[in-house]
């Protein structure tokens, strides 16, 4: 009688929203929307509120009329709920087309009921409603005294009297109340647990909705049977199977049940549901029976515990226990064979470690190498050929330990600091040695300015020597020119203060001039005048 | 459904930490509109020493509609009618006055408030108020006998079965009781 469903998905349609639509919640909130508006048709008042639309009572909201003959979830307050949300857009025109499909809509959404939601972990006071004590679910807020409650709790409340449930103030459902939305948020991101029974799926509550309604496994959803009006949960809602909702009789207690609520009538009604063990007589839940037999029935036979390690002893539980408790011999050696096969286990993870970081740790001495030897070649001269070679026939002949070293981590830590040590030592060498080049450059310089200077003195001397013995043979050949006239010797003038110099401004003129008054000039003789007079101090 | 919710936890909360001198059980396991509350007369009051069963049944719609709470002892109070079915008279639980918001924590409170200082101007036991405001002796004598008559052995609730059977043999004792209760 109703009209096909989408098989597969098992949703109830959502009137003719994508399937795909993450906003399920919101599609359910439209077809809610939708049932108002067809249901104001009939009680008109409610429509022209500019706040939500708060329908009198949950009976009257859903159009029990328009709905197939099926087992419908109870009304809930979702469905007022629905209009609060929407109210904004109640303003524009109803879809005359999705109101026509959701009037010969096979199913409602499904609904859970929100305050019978687990919150996990605590949440802030402060989202919770006074009412129902509960986290908000769509918060409505006074104007009057700025108490917020559950659009649901609320509703309810002004119902029974029109006041503030918690001040008493009077409260104007259609004036005094507006949506609070700063707080959504929060109460979004609260997490939930899947309300389903069975399913342990956990969420944040704004994608419960989603969950809820097109994947939990747990869902109730109508029977892929076009011609059943059941609902089933959507984990056996297997188009390829036939309808489940054909009466059987329980095997255990002859009961007609139908085949989908089989599996609740074994938990929950079925007078069978127990029974007793075979073997023990004792009351044992049907589906764990074999549970029992395995692991609790003291009747049941069995092996010493102790079995695989050679105990041979069979027999029943009870008694199978007091050999044990009693000391069963292959105990000693079961724990024996335990303890040793633990440390074979220890043992062999050791080697695996060693032979792993002793690989590392040749790889890295040979990095280490490699990066050395060039360098300090470079920074050093002489010395480091030494010092390296020392270095590394030391680490060549000093294998890791890992006793001595701890872990390959301290052992390549110590290898650095040594090697940086080495380091320190050959920089302060080189300083040392460049010292000492300084020092020596310095003492020879010096010695050869002195040396320089010596020698400039010297050849100073001999100039005035030269000097000197020129004139003084000059004067003489002058005075043999002359031809005696003057008679005496130069020598007497020669001892005194400027004898010398006129006698060798005398004798340069006289070259050109012989015997004529004329004006000395100048004339290389400059230092003759200091040095002219004592010759002899050579 | 969603009242259930609210009240496990207001149970949950209730016995984890429930009101000075009282002990909160479910009248049956199954069914949490019903509590059977354990409440050890105030002391200073004229209660003190007895034990007093009160019964609080919790509406369908609650919190919407407010808890009725009956003492199913029988007890010698101006706002407690003083029968079998042991009606109080509480401010906070009248309909007009109830807020979904209250908690029954609070009414038991009240309930206990009350014992320590009963309210004369809104009796239901007219003749007892007048006691309590003209006679306070003779109110403390009489609510100090109906301790020792009714309040002192383990608490019942079935209340109709605690009346007779207390009202039964409690009678000839009364006396002798209330004079032992007065000495000690
Ligand atoms: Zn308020
Ligand atoms: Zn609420
Ligand atoms: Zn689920
Ligand atoms: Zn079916
Ligand atoms: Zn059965
Ligand atoms: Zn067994
Ligand atoms: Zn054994």
């Amino acid at each position: 009688m109703p009209p096909p469903n989408t098989p597969g998905e098992g949703v109830p349609a959502a009137g003719s929203s994508p399937p795909e639509s993450t906003e399920q919640y919101q599609v359910q909130v439209e077809a809610g929307q939708e049932q108002e508006d067809g249901r104001s048709r009939v009680a008109p008042p409610a429509a022209a509120s500019p706040i939500p639309s708060i329908p009198p009572t949950p009976a009257a909201s859903p159009p029990q009329a328009e709905l197939p003959p099926r087992v419908s979830p109870p009304p809930t307050p979702e469905l007022q709920f629905a209009s609060i949300t929407t109210s904004l857009e109640s303003t524009s025109p109803p879809r005359p087309s999705l109101s026509t499909d959701q009037s010969t809509r096979p199913n409602r959404p499904l609904f859970y009921d929100h305050q019978a939601l687990e919150y996990e972990g605590p949440y802030d006071e402060t989202l919770q409603c006074p009412i129902c004590r509960t986290p908000f679910y769509l918060p409505l807020t006074t104007r009057t005294c700025g108490h917020t409650f559950c659009a649901g709790c609320l509703r309810r409340a002004l119902e029974l009297r029109p006041v503030c449930p918690i001040d008493r103030q009077p409260i104007d459902k259609d004036h005094d109340i507006y949506q609070t939305r700063v707080i959504n948020d929060q109460l979004d991101r609260l997490r939930v647990k899947c309300p389903n029974k069975g399913c342990d799926h956990v969420c944040t509550r704004d994608r419960l909705p989603a969950h809820y309604s097109r994947q939990c496994p747990f869902s109730m959803v109508p029977c892929p049977d076009r011609e059943c009006s059941h609902r089933i949960i959507r984990m056996n809602a297997d188009p390829d199977k036939a309808c489940l909702h054909r009466e059987t009789s329980c095997q255990y207690c002859s009961a007609t049940v139908m085949i989908a609520d089989l599996d609740s009538h074994y938990d929950n009604h079925c007078a069978g549901h127990t029974t007793k063990c075979t073997q023990c007589d004792s009351v044992v839940v049907r589906h764990r029976m074999e549970g029992h037999i395995a692991a609790e029935c003291p009747e049941t036979e069995v092996h010493c515990r102790w079995h695989p390690y050679g105990c041979n002893v069979f027999g029943r539980r009870a008694t199978m226990q007091g050999h044990q408790r009693a000391g069963c011999v292959y105990e000693a050696i079961a724990k024996l064979t335990q303890a040793r096969l633990d440390d074979r286990a220890v043992i062999d993870e050791l080697k695996g470690r060693v032979s792993t970081l002793s690989s590392r740790l040749n790889q890295q001495e040979q990095e280490l190498r490699g990066r050395s030897r060039p360098s300090m070649g470079h920074s050093t001269g002489v010395p480091v050929s030494d010092f390296d070679v020392h270095t590394s026939t030391r680490a060549a002949s000093m294998p890791y330990n890992s006793a001595a070293w701890g872990s390959a981590e301290d052992y390549m830590l110590a290898q650095f600091e040594r090697i940086e040590t080495n380091a320190e030592n050959l920089r302060k060498m080189v300083l040392e040695i460049n010292g000492h080049h300084n020092l020596r450059q310095l003492n020879d310089t010096m010695r050869l300015d002195g040396l320089i200077s010596e020698l400039q003195s010297k050849i100073g001397v001999l100039g005035m020597h030269t000097t000197w013995l020129m004139n003084v043979q000059r004067q003489s050949r002058g005075q043999q020119r002359a031809g005696g006239v003057a008679g005496g010797p130069p020598a007497p003038e020669m001892s005194t203060g400027n004898s010398g110099n006129a006698g060798a401004r005398m004798s340069t003129e006289g070259e050109r001039l012989p015997y004529m008054g004329i004006p000395p000039r100048r004339h290389s003789n400059e230092r003759g005048e200091g040095r002219g007079e004592n010759p002899p101090r050579l | 459904m969603a009242s259930q919710k609210r009240i496990s936890k207001e149970l949950a909360d209730c016995s984890a930490s429930p009101p000075a001198g009282m002990s909160i059980t479910l009248a049956s396991d199954s069914d949490v509109h019903k509590w059977h509350i354990t409440l050890d007369g105030p002391v200073g009051s004229a209660y003190a020493g007895g034990r007093f069963g009160l019964i609080v049944s919790l509406p369908t719609d609650y919190p919407f509609k407010p808890p009725v709470v009956t003492f199913a002892t029988r007890i010698y109070h101006p706002n407690v009618t003083n029968d079998a079915t042991g009606a109080i008279c509480l401010g906070l639980l009248k309909p007009e006055q109830w807020k979904p918001s209250t908690r029954v924590q609070s009414v038991l409170e009240a309930v206990r408030a009350l014992l320590v200082e009963p309210n004369p101007d809104d009796p239901l036991e007219s003749r007892i108020a007048d006691e309590y405001r003209a006679n306070r002796a003779e109110f403390n004598r009489n609510a100090r006998a109906y301790v020792n008559k009714y309040a002192t052995g383990p608490v019942t609730f079935s209340s109709a079965a605690a009346a007779g059977s207390a009202a039964g043999s409690g009678s000839g004792s009364g006396d002798a009781t209330g004079g032992k209760a007065q000495g000690s």
